[in-house]
């Protein structure tokens, strides 16, 4: 008996109290960008499992049908498949850039440009700091910089990129545990992170929030 | 699935900006999945992380011409499950952000309804209330929510029926005159 998929209707499965209940919970949540944000960096510097070689193979053999015209190459194409399955080529997903190009793709209410995610400095432990990208919607900034107590709150240690959007974006290394920082506006004006947890005072008597760093 | 295949044939060839993209596109279901599942944005945030780690790390061993949907929830309902199993969390609130201080009677009666709608499905074992989000939320078919959940078809109806049989009789009972 050859396979079909049950096409039984939703709508009988669906009375009144079952349509209250998807009118009430069906409706998406709003894209959190530093949600989103945070996603991006944690796949950030990872590697993704080669595709295997019989994967290749198949998705080769899926490409459309070769014309009439392009028959004569089926003998080259053979020669290729038989050069992949030999184990001497190259894989054909090239390394991984060590330039991160990674976007951060603003909310759909605003549509803009992605934020991509800046290259990290080599200050701090490599091997230790993971990529943590801290974003501010701060259009009428002209100057938007992160310190905190993982670059000696030196405001000159991790500018930020301003986008289209108006939202400015950097991603630094820091290091697992609990960390204090703030923006700094214009090179003056302190400001904690509106999204984060308020730090309850700090050395220099201004605004701060808290972040924590997972172990990787 | 349209508008994610150009985001997912880039993200298999090892495109950032196309995962990216993927991200973005699949964040708001997944976190409504995970959200309802688990009970809390924290832990929600938590397994979607986690599913699209593991997504980035997998996506090539993924055939393109399959259906992408029953493969990504089955990840994330694993990530769900080894929360729920690891947590036991009970009953939270889940919060789509504050109502506006001038919300009118009929918002703050479905926000409140909502809220129960989760408290219904708290209660229900986990193994229903995945089956009822995948079946009634995330409108897949009883073949594809058999595939994310590794049971048989009829192990799927019944937790879809006897999920939708205990939110009538527990929202019935609580809302006769809404």
């Amino acid at each position: 008996m050859p396979y079909t998929r049950t096409f039984d209707t939703m709508q009988e499965e669906r009375d009144e109290t079952i349509e209250r209940v998807r009118r009430a919970i069906k409706p998406l949540p709003p894209t959190d960008a530093h949600a989103v944000a945070r996603v991006l960096s944690a796949v950030h510097g990872r590697t993704p499992q080669p595709t295997p070689r019989w994967r290749e193979f198949l998705d080769w053999m899926r490409a459309p049908s070769l014309s009439f015209a392009a028959a004569g190459s089926v003998a080259v194409a053979a020669l290729f498949v038989g050069y992949m399955l030999s184990g001497t080529a190259p894989t054909l997903r090239g390394p991984n850039s060590a330039a991160p190009a990674v976007a951060v793709a603003a909310s759909p209410a605003v549509a803009e440009e992605p934020l991509p995610v800046v290259p990290v400095s080599t200050a701090l432990d490599a091997e230790r700091a993971v990529p943590v990208q801290f974003v501010l919607d701060m259009p009428s900034a002209a100057s938007v910089s992160v310190v905190g107590d993982f670059n000696e709150w030196a405001i000159d240690q991790a500018p930020m990129q301003k986008f289209a959007s108006g939202a400015w974006s950097v991603t630094i290394p820091v290091k697992p545990g609990r960390h204090e920082y703030a923006f700094v506006i214009d090179g003056k004006k302190w400001m904690a992170d509106p999204r984060a947890p308020r730090a309850r005072d700090n050395d220099f008597g201004k605004p701060g929030s808290v972040i924590v760093v997972n172990t990787p | 699935m349209n508008a994610l295949l150009p985001a997912l044939q880039g993200a298999r060839r090892g495109d950032r900006h196309a995962f990216a993209a993927l991200v973005e596109l699949l964040h708001p279901r997944a976190m409504r999945y995970a959200l309802h599942m688990v009970g809390s944005n924290e832990d929600a945030e938590e397994a979607v992380q986690d599913t699209f780690v593991r997504v980035f790390d997998n996506l090539s061993r993924f055939r393109e011409d399959a259906a992408f949907d029953p493969w990504f929830f089955r990840i994330l309902a694993n990530r769900c499950r080894t929360l729920i199993a690891k947590r036991k969390r009970r009953y939270s609130v889940i919060e789509y952000g504050d109502l506006p201080a001038n919300a009118s009677t009929a918002a703050s009666t479905s926000g409140e309804f909502a809220a129960e709608i989760q408290y219904v499905l708290n209660q229900l074992p986990a193994e229903q209330r995945e089956a009822f989000l995948l079946r009634h939320i995330e409108d897949m078919d009883y073949e594809d929510i058999a595939a994310v959940t590794g049971v048989g078809l009829s192990a799927v109806r019944m937790r879809v029926k006897r999920a939708c049989d205990a939110l009538r009789v527990q929202l019935n009972a609580v809302y006769q005159d809404v």
